[in-house]
């Protein structure tokens, strides 16, 4: 009877810390049901016209299919959910359903599913952006300008502030996210290579405002910064918006090799032994492509290809303000 | 057995309470700024809406449509005005058809430096860029300003080079928010005439008879 009642206190034992440890999972995992309500499946694209026409299912043709969860996930791009923009698919209602491997929800290549969307860039697609498609299914639609060149950051700025368990110091390694893309209905294909600058200063509103002035040629000595991938080619962003696998329009009968419209690219920030406490900015830009890839990328898109260096803005296309210790 | 309960219970609180505190403390690092800096140069080009869907060229000699800039001279000349290489029919007509149309295509003002890539065999000979938005009281309607003097009421001269940056405009507002487009004209002066079917690759520095 004794043996009985130990093995009953052990069951149920096992039992309640089966039951603490999937509460302290999902606590861990908070963001993967930030309301704790159900989230519908939307998992079509909505119709996009305006008075030029309606965007034709073309544009659309190479991109993976409209991710369920993608309206949730926008907003929680919006709202500053991620610490880091990627892994999206861990929140996407597909995983919430429990009933599947887990371990596919971390899949970061999952994230393409997504991040080649146009309408993960919710702010701008849906402001100007659509409109640059909307004429394409109109046959007595006539346009007075086209797109060649274009590149968009999203998203364009992330601070990075120490707190009391992740501090941040000399020896730190930081890594962040951000999206580069073609713009909105651009027509060729783009050389892009990212380098590292300092700005002379630069300010964003992070909650409370976050200004820096510095002294470039100084603060260049604190950190080491790595750019991932550094030196790519932009797929197209009209007439379809082209990905990798997913194919591409030919340029005549020759079909050229396809390339996703919008890359993942990762910065990892090594903070230098010696960098004094205080606030600074790493900002990356557009450079001038290689020698190599130039002339690589130009026989393989011919007229279709152009390098991107001839114009730049400020503040950078991606700005990274960090606060040392 | 009852303590190995007790023991259990506060083991499992403790290894929850760890798990739960490092991801708020990986969580508070970064704060990302969920904003889109973007924009997009435009040319000169009529087209029929479904006409982006078939380009027919595989060559450039053969293309329908090229975005390369030319500047098309056999002899010296000043005052050339560009055209998209191969078509003069997307030709830059004066400050009514400017060769480039900038647009912020994001949700921050952003600010628009220009550069060449090489001189080539010519040299601007003058660079005008003017936004197509009135001005009220000096400042323009789209919220931002020309860099130097102004020529016109939203217009100014600015000199490109190939050595460095040239500001275009300061602080332009997104084109969603205000129909704010940076119109840029460019006149080239060709110190010397260029081979027949000559070109090169950048966008703002073919120099080529086409």
């Amino acid at each position: 009877m004794a043996a009985k009642d130990t093995n009953k206190k052990i069951l149920i034992t096992i039992g309640l810390f089966a039951v603490l440890a999937g509460f302290g999972f999902l606590a861990a995992y908070s963001q993967l049901n930030p309301t704790g309500q159900a989230i519908a499946q939307s998992g079509s694209r909505p119709k996009y016209c305006d008075e030029n026409g309606c965007i034709p299912n073309e544009v659309f043709e190479s991109i993976p299919s409209y991710p369920d969860g993608l309206d949730i996930i926008r907003t929680n791009t919006l709202i500053g959910r991620y610490s880091v923009f990627e892994n999206f698919a861990a929140v996407a209602p597909l995983c919430k359903k429990w009933n599947s491997d887990f371990s596919q929800c971390l899949d970061f290549t999952s994230d393409r599913n997504y991040y080649l969307q146009p309408e993960f860039y919710s702010t701008t697609w849906f402001g100007a952006g659509y409109t640059f498609y909307t004429g394409l299914g109109n046959s007595s639609f006539v346009g007075s300008y086209v797109n060649v060149l274009g590149i968009s950051s999203f998203p364009n700025a992330v601070v990075a502030t120490p707190q009391s368990d992740s501090p941040i110091k000399s020896g730190t390694d930081l890594r962040v996210v951000t999206y580069i893309s073609a713009g909105w209905g651009v027509r060729n294909y783009q050389g892009v290579h990212l380098d590292v600058f300092y700005p002379v200063q630069g300010k964003v509103a992070a909650g409370t405002l976050f200004e820096v002035k510095q002294d470039p040629d100084v603060v260049k000595n604190y950190f080491d910064v790595k750019i991932s991938p550094q030196e790519f080619v932009l797929g197209r962003s009209l007439p379809t918006f082209e990905t990798k696998d997913g194919g591409c329009r030919p340029i005549g009968s020759y079909q050229q090799p396809c390339e996703d419209w919008t890359r993942k690219v990762e910065v990892l920030v090594h903070i230098n032994e010696n960098t004094p406490p205080g606030k600074y900015l790493i900002g990356i830009t557009p450079a001038t492509v290689s020698k190599t890839n130039e002339t690589r990328w130009t026989n393989t898109y011919g007229f279709r290809y152009y390098t991107f260096t001839g114009f730049a803005v400020e503040p950078a296309l991606y700005s990274i303000f960090v606060e040392v210790q | 057995m009852d303590k190995l309960l007790i023991i259990t219970l506060i083991l499992a609180i403790l290894v929850m309470s760890s798990v739960a505190f490092a991801e708020f403390a990986t969580t508070k690092v970064f704060f990302n700024i969920p904003q889109v800096t973007s924009f997009a140069i435009a040319m000169p080009d009529t087209y029929a809406g479904a006409q982006n869907f078939s380009i027919t060229a595989t060559t450039l000699a053969s293309a329908n449509s090229t975005d390369f800039v030319s500047f098309n001279a056999t002899a010296p000349a000043s005052w050339v005005q560009p055209s998209a290489a191969g078509s003069f029919t997307r030709n830059q007509s004066g400050n009514a058809t400017p060769i480039f149309q900038i647009m912020n295509l994001g949700n921050v003002n952003i600010t628009i430096n220009m550069t060449l890539n090489d001189s080539g065999t010519f040299a601007l000979q003058g660079l005008n860029v003017s936004v197509n938005a009135t001005t009220t009281g000096g400042n323009l309607a789209c919220g931002n300003k020309l860099p130097g003097g102004a020529v016109g009421a939203n217009e100014t001269a600015r000199n490109l080079t190939n050595s460095s940056f040239t500001t275009l405009i300061f602080n332009l507002t997104p084109t969603a928010t205000a129909a704010c487009k940076v119109n840029v004209t460019m006149w080239g002066f060709i110190n010397s005439g260029v081979t027949p079917g000559e070109y090169a690759g950048n966008l703002i520095t073919n120099s080529s008879k086409t």
